[in-house]
Formats: C-alpha cells, sequence, structure tokens
C-alpha cells in the first residue's frame, strides 16, 4: 500500500501534522493567517516515490468555517438542524465574501448587479427569508429537472439571464477558468442573481435541506444555453471550497 | 544559506548551508527539497547553532515571504492555497511518523 489518506480527526493524520514537516505546515498557516485566510488542515496524503522509496506528505487545506469546525469538533455529525445551519453559514459567507470583495472590481453594470443580487438571495435564503412552498404547482412544471442528487438543469430564456450567462460564458473562455463555477467567485454569484438562479438556490433550501449549491455552470452557446446548478450533499462530500 | 545580514540586528551570520527549495504553484506549494539552518549548521566546522544561526531561519518564514512574492498582482491567490506538498522527507522523525501511520493503516484497511 503506498498511498493513504488520512482524514484529520484521525490520529494518524493528527501524529503526522505533529511532525517536523507537519508542524512546518501548521506554522506557515497560523502564523499568516491574516494574508493567507483563516485556513485548517482537513487531511494528509502519505504517499511513496517509486525510485527512491520516501515519502511524500501531501497536506491538504481548506478555508475555515462554521460548517468544517463543526465537522472538526463533531457537533454537527448527524443530519437535521446543524446541517441547515452550516449551509446558512456557508451562503452566508459567500455572499459576504463576494459582496465584499465588489468594493475592488470595476463590473458592468448588469454583471454588477446580478452579483449583488446572488449575493442578496443567498443572504436571504440563509436568514430563511427567501423560502418557497415546494409543493405549490407553480413549482412542478416540466422547464426545469429536478434531480436533487447531483444537479438541477435549466435552460435560459429570460433575456436578462441571457446576457449574464453570456457574459460568464466569454470570461470562462477568456482566462481559461473551470467551468464549474463556485459561489465564492463573482461569475457563481451573478448566476445566483438571474431569475432561474435565485429560484433553484431558494426551492433547495426550502425542500431538501441538508443540500446546498456547491458550483453552477453555463452549458452551452449563444443560441441555447442552459444553467447547471451543482448540488451536493453536504454530508457525503462537505465543503470544498 | 550564505552568510547573510539580518536587517533587525545589524549581525552579519556565518553560512550554514541551510537550504528551502520550493516549488510555487497556484493552490499548491511544493516543498522538494528542505534543510533547516538549525540542522545543516550543526554539521558545519566549527558549528553554527544557537544564538549564532541567523533568526529568520523558519521554513514557514521564509516559504511566506517567497509565497507573498510569487503571488503579488493576482487576486486571491496569497488565500488560494489548497495544499502544502512536503516531498521526499529526509526528516528521520517524519519518517518514522509516516512509516507507523502507514503501518497502523494496513493493518486496519482505512485506505482512503
Amino acid at each position: 500500500m503506498n498511498r493513504v489518506y488520512f482524514n484529520i480527526n484521525s490520529p494518524e493524520a493528527q501524529a503526522l501534522l505533529s511532525s517536523p514537516n507537519g508542524q512546518g505546515t501548521v506554522w506557515f498557516l497560523a502564523q499568516h493567517k491574516n494574508p493567507l485566510g483563516w485556513k485548517i488542515i482537513t487531511g494528509v496524503t502519505v504517499f511513496m516515490n517509486r525510485e527512491d522509496t520516501s515519502w511524500n506528505f501531501l497536506f491538504r487545506i481548506a478555508n475555515h468555517t462554521a460548517t468544517n469546525h463543526q465537522q472538526a469538533t463533531g457537533s454537527g455529525s448527524k443530519r437535521g438542524p446543524k446541517y441547515e445551519d452550516a449551509i446558512k453559514e456557508m451562503y452566508r459567507l459567500a455572499a459576504s465574501d463576494v459582496h465584499s470583495s465588489l468594493a475592488v472590481r470595476d463590473e458592468p453594470d448588469v454583471f454588477g448587479d446580478a452579483i449583488k443580487l446572488g449575493a442578496e438571495v443567498l443572504t436571504n435564503v440563509s436568514s430563511g427569508s427567501l423560502l418557497y412552498d415546494t409543493h405549490h404547482p407553480q413549482y412542478m412544471t416540466d422547464e426545469y429537472d429536478f434531480d436533487f442528487a447531483t444537479n438541477v438543469t435549466w435552460s435560459v430564456s429570460e433575456s436578462r439571464s441571457k446576457l449574464i450567462a453570456q457574459e460568464v460564458l466569454s470570461r470562462v473562455a477568456s482566462n481559461g477558468a473551470d467551468s464549474k463555477l463556485s459561489l465564492f467567485k463573482a461569475e457563481g454569484m451573478a448566476l445566483i442573481g438571474t431569475y432561474e438562479g435565485s429560484t433553484v438556490a431558494s426551492l433547495i433550501a426550502s425542500a431538501v435541506r441538508d443540500r446546498f449549491i456547491s458550483d453552477v455552470s453555463v452549458v452551452g452557446g449563444s443560441d441555447s444555453m442552459a444553467l447547471c446548478f451543482h448540488i451536493q450533499d453536504f454530508k457525503a462530500s462537505g465543503p470544498d471550497w | 544559506m550564505a552568510s547573510t545580514p539580518d536587517g533587525s540586528t545589524g549581525r552579519t551570520y556565518q553560512p550554514t548551508a541551510g537550504k528551502y527549495m520550493n516549488i510555487y504553484n497556484p493552490e499548491i506549494i511544493i516543498a522538494q527539497d528542505i534543510y533547516s539552518p538549525d540542522h545543516t549548521g550543526t554539521r558545519k566546522t566549527p558549528e553554527v547553532k544557537g544564538q549564532d544561526v541567523i533568526p529568520f531561519k523558519q521554513w514557514s518564514d521564509v516559504t511566506f515571504v517567497i509565497w507573498q512574492d510569487y503571488c503579488k498582482n493576482q487576486p486571491n491567490c496569497m488565500q488560494g492555497v489548497r495544499g502544502i506538498l512536503q516531498m521526499s522527507v529526509v526528516n528521520p522523525n517524519s519518517k518514522t511518523t509516516a512509516e507507523q501511520a502507514m503501518t497502523k493503516a494496513g493493518r486496519s484497511s482505512t485506505t482512503g
């Protein structure tokens, strides 16, 4: 066995953290919390070089959030209100994160407004003021295909949504960014700020309480576009951003 | 590390042959070949140790300064670190810990 991942809750991972190489990594993160942001180590992968049989340690790093703090301390280890709280907190963080970085950005009007709206939607979803009655017939149409396990795909028809989706597509093409856009990125947040995005975000929060939207992608081209909202099961995946 | 004047004390420290060879990439820092001045200083003749080793000597501090420089003009780069890879670990304590962890994983089959 030449490659093993140790979750940070395991004694092995904690022992590796306390090794001289682990300590350097911890110091690096802990002593520069302001410029680096508050980070946590989620686990360690140990693997062996074939040539010289020496060991490599890959320390995996994530942003500290209420979510993974709960995971680490075990306080959120069961489904239920804790998960809801954690997801709300994640949405709230995404909203405030993108919102605060807006000050230094110079976004075109429609796009900038969409980002603000997206942040507002997530803030409202997380405060519980934007939840739907999902049994209402209005939401039981063929317009979108709900597969809560993986994703929600919705073809874009509204002209404002089209503009935003096109802007996102051109950005993805020009900077080679991942086509899956995190809510912590302006592009992902702008897509939440579309009619489709705000509806799906509210629906997920209303109907499936331990799942959350992790990323959004734009599928298709200028003629026919769809937004694909990637849904993650909180317990199965945990946060990955 | 070569003999280096330390800005804070004005003192020039003796070389220790310590070195930190890192590879900087977006999201990951790879520590490829690292020997701390505290360790290598003791192999010098005469030994360089204790207060005679330059205070700015920790991997974490040296790496941070270069990471900061690497990330300048790149928005979200500094905060974007998602992994630190310590490659070809040579420290005996780290090696022993890894071997014990891997042996234990083998016994309990907690592969990931």
